[in-house]
């Protein structure tokens, strides 16, 4: 056949028109798409059978029960809310969803680690066995121990029975200085102890409040409880009816707490607790208090009338706050009308102390409208009936530390009502003046990063002749220890988790290994038990068990002996609609089967113990609550009248107005962490680019105080305060109030991996800590500030 | 709506956005359900993937009269009449709508990049795969065999976590049941969100909440006018977040 040009165009031109009308060009566009796609370097996700084990999330003290779900027994791939558990109803937060990336962290700690070249050279830590790591730690504890040279241990966590065992190691080794990280808590326990006598965490029940007034409190970003608070709220708002729970935001900020507010009420940063007593002389000149509990069961009322009369009218108040005087009028109405309703304390999400009489200030609000012990009002976190491990043993030597003044001072001379001066010790340490040879302990905590002034303590670090840190991950503080003795994460221990923070009713969860360990950790309760066997005598003696576990258990036991008490084992449990004071039918029969059932659920809880009645409330002198605190003047505080009553204390910010014209205010947010760990990369991913853009972080200025200083959107500028300088760019919004300059807290990480580290800067090195004069407590919310364009 | 409205599936949800607290539990829950990856740098909003991305909103305002809200936005799952915009365009068929839930799906090893169904999309709720993802070394043993990884060069979306309806059906065909009670399947977001103000439902089961709540007075959907017929309802009583959910640019 011959082919000739014709016949070959035709040809060609069939062959394409036939090739298109076939399916074969779309099939081989789909082919050359999947095989294009199956390269090596693509991950595959190992397949297997999955199963899930629930658990309780330890990332912040909220205490949300978890399910994560594994595959192959061995690789966990998801974290949900466990829907059984009654604190955040199957519910979580983004720190808890992306609490994998912890477990998987690049930056996690392999094996023990003993400095051998210079602090905080990451290539001279020489990885080492748990059985050296030991006997470094023990002989020179042992040498100490002679010496009677001091032991200082940090804890992150302030409840639960590791920092228990931390406290009792101290306590059998004969230190007096066990610290917690400073928290809004710490003025709640010292104000709680001169008004009612005891030191007792706070509890609201906001699930059956109808008012809520925050003062200051990021109470659905981060505050106390964080999915606790989440639910709540989601559980105001799902109310329809006319009588639907109100709240009401005290705050510098249009943060979300405020923009979610039924209502926002904007003050000047720092001055919530005058807004407070402001509320209290409307409701006290107006009649508008609780006259049963208000005439029975409270001392000091007709000081603290005259105090609010002379000082906190809505005028002077109005000067203070610059909230107008009619709205304070109209808001106090409003409160002291609205039954139940309750005041929150503790600003941002209560990291800082702040001043004891901020707290009097909000909880005097509570007295007034008859709030204190009452449904839907504020009340004591009731204590878990946990049974009591046996007396510590006491030697000479720890009898000798027992009496020994504390190295912060607490308790001494100067601060008699405080149990800890956290900033004291701080700058104790920084300025030399501790004892040589001091050994510090870091637990779950970073205070290199997370302590606002952060430089001071890196700097009373450095006195330390021993650095030790527990901690998972290589942190800030870790980086600078000698010693590292990494704990396995929380998604690889058991441990117990108390009743978070805020919480009413009881509950106790068990945080469950969901998997071996990855590396060569050791939980910090076996290695205090294991140390103290070592050191013997005494100390070995105060530690009787064999493992945490065996210590835990034993405390445990007492919750299968009262009468009360559930494992939440079914979805949908709402204890608050269950009502404190009931008792609940244990659904199980004896220790064995409630420590099964734990492992199985994460959670017991108990609604048995009611609030105390006003009658028995109260542990002061006079026995009721007292408005004129006379535990303060009993322990030796002097001054005048008003020393003693609820008033508004404003430590002045550091700082002259003409060179730092800005107040410089931190804010917190679900979105950044600001607890021991860093901001996971799924986290960090969901910062707004006017949060942080490239590795630059940004401050909140209002437009108007922006116009005048000649900035715009995304200008960088350096912060300067009295404490140093750090740059930023800034964001302008409308969100912020003119003058202030709100700088978000968690970012600028040193450490960790390079998901983390170099974003953003780091807020507390810029902080201005001051500390109240008669309870040492530490206030950073306002600090001056400079703002220049560069 | 297309399909059978008598007997049909519609899978849909309702936001409440006065409920949202902004906490964004949602997108890093959809993140790690989906082996969404990640990077060192994600600042850059234009390359950076979040299948359900939470905007921030505000009032335009002025202190102290501003407020602001954050508004979850997954993939609203189009129900336009004949096809949504996205899977219309695509010349592999890489993306299509399941007639039988609504719920439009994604095939990244079909996609050939192309990139049109990121144009057609009125949501930018399609994201492109500019580098191949890379997870640090242990990170890769957290990745779920449910969903598997894209590879650069590829589109990807919010799929309603369509693997947990899977899960679901094969469960309820072991118990013998040939439908799925409400709440047997619901997506890794609506799971996640602490404040309960997310749900997800059959739309043309008039018994289910979402149904109700998408029947709400305060009910809205993204950029109504166009036609796109989201399945993605939101809720709100401000009306200054109702107007900004037309607010075309």
């Amino acid at each position: 056949m011959k082919l000739d040009r014709r016949a070959f165009v035709k040809l060609i031109a069939g062959g394409v028109g036939g090739t298109l009308l076939s399916p074969l060009p779309w099939k081989l566009a789909d082919d050359t798409a999947i095989w294009t796609q199956n390269w090596f370097w693509r991950p595959s996700p190992e397949r297997g059978g999955a199963s899930t084990v629930n658990t309780v999330c330890q990332l912040c003290p909220g205490g949300c029960g978890i399910s994560v779900r594994l595959i192959n027994d061995r690789n966990a791939v998801n974290i949900d809310g466990n829907p059984t558990h009654p604190v955040n109803q199957g519910g979580i937060c983004p720190l808890g969803a992306a609490g994998l990336q912890f477990l998987y962290g690049p930056s996690r700690i392999e094996t023990p680690l003993q400095q051998t070249g210079k602090r905080g050279d990451l290539k001279t830590f020489k990885p080492i066995s748990w059985d050296e790591a030991l006997q470094i730690l023990a002989s020179q504890l042992q040498k100490m121990r002679q010496q009677t040279t001091g032991l200082v241990c940090v804890s992150g966590k302030s409840e639960g029975t590791v920092p228990e065992l931390f406290s009792r190691f101290l306590q059998a080794y004969g230190s007096p200085n066990y610290l917690t990280m400073p928290a809004a808590a710490d003025a709640q326990a010292l104000g709680s102890l001169v008004s009612q006598g005891t030191s007792s965490p706070i509890g609201y029940d906001l699930e059956n409040a109808k008012m809520v007034m925050s003062f200051g409190c990021s109470y659905i970003e981060g505050w106390t409880a964080p999915s606790r608070m989440m639910a709540a709220f989601g559980g105001w708002r799902s109310q329809t009816n006319r009588s639907r729970t109100r709240t009401v935001q005290v705050e510098a900020r249009g943060s979300l707490s405020a923009s979610k507010a039924d209502e926002w009420v904007a003050v000047v940063p720092g001055t919530e607790a005058a807004l407070a007593l402001g509320l209290a002389q409307v409701i006290v000149s107006e009649g508008l208090y609780d006259r049963s509990f208000i005439g029975q069961h409270t001392h000091g009322f007709e000081e603290f009338r005259s105090l609010l009369r002379r000082d906190y009218t809505p005028e002077k108040v109005a000067g203070i706050t610059q909230v107008d005087k009619s709205k304070i009028v109209a808001l106090a109405r409003d409160f002291a009308r609205t039954k139940p309703a309750v005041a929150l304390h503790g600003l941002g999400q209560g990291r800082m102390p702040g001043s004891v009489y901020d707290f009097l200030a909000v909880q005097s609000l509570n007295a007034l409208v008859g709030s204190l012990h009452q449904a839907g009002g504020m009340s004591r976190k009731p204590q878990l009936p946990l049974a009591p491990w046996p007396e510590v043993v006491l030697d000479a030597t720890s009898l000798r530390g027992k009496s020994a003044p504390r190295v912060d001072g607490a308790g001494g001379s100067q601060f008699p009502l405080s149990t800890q001066v956290f900033y004291n010790f701080v700058n104790k340490a920084k300025e030399g003046r501790v004892q040589p040879g001091v050994m510090l302990w870091v637990y779950e905590a970073n205070p290199v990063h997370n302590l606002a002034d952060a430089q001071s303590f890196t700097a009373a670090l450095e006195k330390m002749e021993t650095v030790v840190s527990f901690s998972s991950f290589m942190d800030e503080t870790t980086q600078l220890a000698d010693l590292v003795l990494p704990g396995p994460t929380y998604l690889e221990r058991l441990e117990d988790v108390p009743t978070p923070p805020g919480l009413q009713y009881r509950v106790f969860g068990l945080s469950n290994p969901v998997l071996n360990p990855r590396f060569e950790t050791r939980h910090p309760g076996d290695v205090l038990i294991q140390l103290a066997k070592s050191l013997g005598g005494s100390v070995a003696a105060s530690f009787p068990w064999s493992d945490y576990e065996a210590a835990l258990r034993e405390r445990v036991k007492g919750l299968a002996n009262v009468p009360s008490g559930r494992v939440a084992d079914e979805p949908g449990i709402e204890p608050w609609n269950v009502g404190l004071g009931q008792n609940l039918e244990p659904n199980y029969g004896s220790f064995d089967e409630l420590w099964e059932k734990l492992t199985e659920y994460g959670c017991w809880f108990d609604t048995s113990e009611p609030m105390p009645s006003w009658d028995s409330a109260f542990k002061t002198p006079t026995g009721k609550f007292e408005f004129f605190c006379q535990k303060m003047r009993q322990v030796g505080i002097e001054g005048s009248i008003v020393t003693y009553l609820p008033h508004y204390a404003p430590v002045e910010p550091a700082g002259d107005t003409n060179t730092y014209p800005l107040v410089l205010v931190p804010y917190e947010s679900m979105a950044i962490t600001n607890g021991p760990v860093a901001n996971p990369p799924f986290m960090t991913k969901l910062l707004f680019d006017f949060q942080l853009k490239g590795n630059d972080s940004f401050v909140e200025i209002n437009p108007e105080t922006a116009g005048r200083a000649g900035l715009r959107e995304g200008d960088r500028v350096e912060l300067q305060t009295e404490r140093g300088t750090v740059k930023v760019r800034v964001h302008l919004t409308q969100a912020a109030r003119p003058g202030v300059v709100f700088i978000p807290t968690g970012l600028g990480h040193t450490a960790f991996d390079s998901f983390i580290k170099g974003k953003g800067v780091n807020a507390n090195e810029i902080l201005v800590v001051r500390q109240e004069q008669i309870t040492g407590l530490a206030t950073w919310w306002d600090t001056r500030v400079k703002i220049s364009k560069i | 709506m297309s399909g059978n409205k008598a007997n049909g599936i519609r899978y849909g949800m309702v936001i409440d956005v006065d409920k949202c607290t902004g906490c964004m539990a949602c997108s890093v829950a959809c993140q790690q359900e989906n082996n969404v990856s990640f990077r060192e740098d994600e600042t850059n909003k234009l390359r950076s993937i979040t299948w359900l991305e939470v905007y921030s909103l505000d009032n335009g305002k002025s202190y102290p009269e501003h407020r602001q809200a954050y508004l979850p936005r997954p993939c609203l799952h189009c129900d336009t009449p004949p096809y949504p915009p996205c899977t219309f365009v695509c010349p592999v068929n890489a993306t299509q709508r399941d007639e039988e839930t609504g719920l439009v799906n994604h095939i990244p090893v079909r996609c050939i990049g192309c990139r049109y169904c990121i144009s057609a999309c009125s949501y930018h709720a399609r994201y492109f795969n500019w580098w191949d993802p890379k997870w640090p070394k242990p990170m890769e043993e957290m990745l779920t065999p449910d969903v598997s990884t894209r590879m650069r060069g590829v589109v990807e979306k919010c799929t309603m976590c369509v693997h947990r309806l899977q899960l679901a059906k094969e469960k309820a065909f072991i118990e013998g049941r040939r439908e799925l009670h409400e709440g047997e399947y619901v997506p890794a977001c609506v799971e996640a969100c602490p404040a309960k103000a997310m749900t997800f439902g059959n739309l043309f089961d008039s018994h289910s909440e979402v149904a109700k709540l998408a029947k709400s007075p305060h009910a809205f959907r993204l950029l109504e006018r166009l036609g796109t017929e989201p399945k993605v309802y939101y809720l709100s009583t401000q009306d200054w977040i109702r107007k900004l959910s037309d607010n075309v640019i």
